[in-house]
């Protein structure tokens, strides 16, 4: 996990650079803590997405309710 | 049954105003004057339709005088979430200050509906700002003022009524209108209905158009009603669904209500391992006494869903693309002008890589055909409908809308799109409603709706009514 961790470490600190390019004169130091923290999230949540091995024939959501009969 | 239609149910209203024993007109007075004396109590209402609904509550009379009855909702009020546009110079405000003075020359598919099966619009309600989609994590997030549950008390016993249909929930617990319609991203129709103590139904995705609706995510966006009863649920429903070519992503299939689904057989229902486990002690309980009401009706197993991310894929869709949605309002520093503090700085989803947002929609492909396997052999899943009973309005929640709590029967439902019902199951020691969930298989709101019936025929709490609210 702590590879992983790193990872992930390592892409919010990107984000975040990101962000700051784009968004950081409109940030006080409370939002932007509060920004990172949300980026630490998400980091969070799309390591848990890359953790799962999808095929190359696995296709996105297309917006229909799944049925399998 | 008491002559007062204030919290009486649809089926029981329509056949009243059918036979001509109530008058549309009449109806329609006397829940605008409710929603105008009583609404602001609750911080429940933005708009007050009068003059629109007078004129539809007059046609209703009209015609229902000339035998030209249209069906169960004819002559009967309702309220709409503040996202749903409509003509005649009515604002549309979704619920946030920045767009407090918007307005729209069309109604949404669902208010055309409506109106055509003859409902009677009598208020714009209110709402979390933009469906909550900036991230709130307190109640105080509207321009409205924080939602306000009948169930609470005043000043420091506050409780909120729950979001993003906040004025919806709040306004029928309250009498204040027979149903009203409601939007759920994630969450939103199940936690009013929750916190209001109401029966809340969220519709497979595709059933209801959503054309005219303010859009947070389109993948996930779903709406639906919050009323009285499960029974009145499957009515209001059958009025709102069906195809719309101005929305794609509305079902061809057609929806029919069936109060008979479920007579005369047992159901077979499904419980996570662990639903409960983390919920307020209260809830627990009361979800305890549930299976056991349940017991007389239903065989009920214990199953697990196969470890999938299945919040993190929702989670991630769901931030994706209101960063879409909204785009233009962030990059323009429109948040600044929120209401709720934490919601005014919404950057961090503006970075979501492309690649991780096609990773989860390809996940959630996966995720969706494991959840249909699993629920196959079942009328419905059932778990408490949160975890938590009604907070005070002036305290954050523990929300899974922040994403800092578990709600595996949110996510799966939202990312696979798939029906769900809210009804009370009882209260807490404060006497606040805790709440029941059914979740079904898509397109299975019948069974969802029969299974909440069947428990509602064996249970009183959804004909109690906050107290001094009566007519």
């Amino acid at each position: 996990m702590s590879e992983q961790g790193n990872g992930d470490a390592d892409k919010a600190a990107a984000l975040m650079g990101n962000i700051r390019a784009r968004y950081g004169e409109r940030l006080t130091g409370e939002q932007a803590e509060a920004v990172g923290e949300d980026v630490k999230k998400i980091s969070t949540a799309t390591g848990l997405l890359r953790a799962v091995a999808l095929d190359n024939g696995d296709i996105p959501f297309v917006a229909t309710p799944y049925r399998g009969d | 049954m008491s002559d007062s239609p204030i919290f009486m149910p649809i089926r029981e209203l329509s056949e009243l105003v059918r036979t001509r024993r109530l008058s549309p007109v009449e109806l329609a007075e006397i829940f605008l004057d409710r929603l105008e004396r009583i609404g602001p109590r609750y911080n429940a209402v933005v708009t007050v339709t009068r003059e629109r609904a007078l004129e539809q509550a007059r046609r209703a009379e009209r015609e229902i005088a000339a035998g030209e009855y249209r069906g169960m909702l004819h002559g009967i009020p309702y309220g709409a979430k503040d996202l749903l546009a409509t003509s005649g110079g009515i604002p549309t405000t979704w619920g946030a200050e920045p767009f407090r003075n918007q307005r729209f020359d069309y109604d949404a598919g669902v208010v055309r509906r409506l109106e055509s099966a003859g409902a009677v619009l009598a208020a714009k309600l209110a709402m979390v700002e933009l469906a909550g989609g900036m991230g709130y994590r307190q109640p105080n997030a509207s321009f409205t003022g924080p939602g306000m549950s009948p169930w609470g008390g005043e000043g420091d016993g506050a409780a909120w009524s729950g979001g993003s249909s906040s004025g919806s929930g709040a306004a029928v617990a309250a009498g204040l209108a027979p149903f009203a319609i409601g939007s759920e991203t994630w969450g939103s129709i199940l936690s009013p209905a929750n916190n209001c103590g109401l029966s809340g139904l969220r519709p497979t995705y595709g059933r209801v158009s959503r054309h005219g609706a303010m859009a947070l995510s389109w993948t996930l966006d779903k709406l639906g009603p919050l009323c009285l009863t499960a029974d009145d649920c499957g009515i209001a429903l059958e009025a709102m669904a069906g195809y719309d070519p101005n929305d794609p992503t509305t079902t061809d299939m057609p929806y029919r209500y069936d109060a008979a689904e479920g007579q005369g057989r047992r159901f077979r229902l499904a419980v996570l391992r662990d639903v409960a486990e983390g919920a307020q002690a209260e809830v627990a309980a009361n979800f305890e006494r549930a299976l056991a009401v349940l017991a007389d009706v239903a065989d009920i197993e214990e199953i697990e869903f196969p470890d999938m991310p299945y919040e993190a894929i929702t989670r991630t869709i769901l931030n994706a693309e209101s960063a879409s949605a909204f785009e233009d309002f962030i990059e323009s520093g429109g948040a600044a002008g929120l209401t709720a503090r934490e919601s005014r700085a919404p950057y961090a989803r503006m970075a979501i890589p492309a690649q991780d947002y096609i990773r989860a929609l390809r996940l959630r492909r996966k995720a969706m055909a494991i959840a249909d396997e699993v629920m196959t052999p079942y009328d419905a899943l059932i778990a408490p409908a949160r975890p938590i009973t009604a907070t005070p309005i002036d305290r954050d929640f523990r929300s899974v809308v922040s994403g800092d709590g578990r709600d595996i029967m949110g996510a799966v439902g939202n990312s696979a799109g798939l029906p769900a019902i809210s009804v009370p199951s009882g209260f807490s020691e404060a006497g606040l409603p805790t709440g029941i969930q059914f979740m079904g298989r898509a397109h299975n709101e019948n069974r969802v709706i029969a299974a909440a019936r069947a428990y509602q025929s064996l249970t009183d709490w959804h004909t109690r009514h906050p107290e001094g609210l009566g007519a």
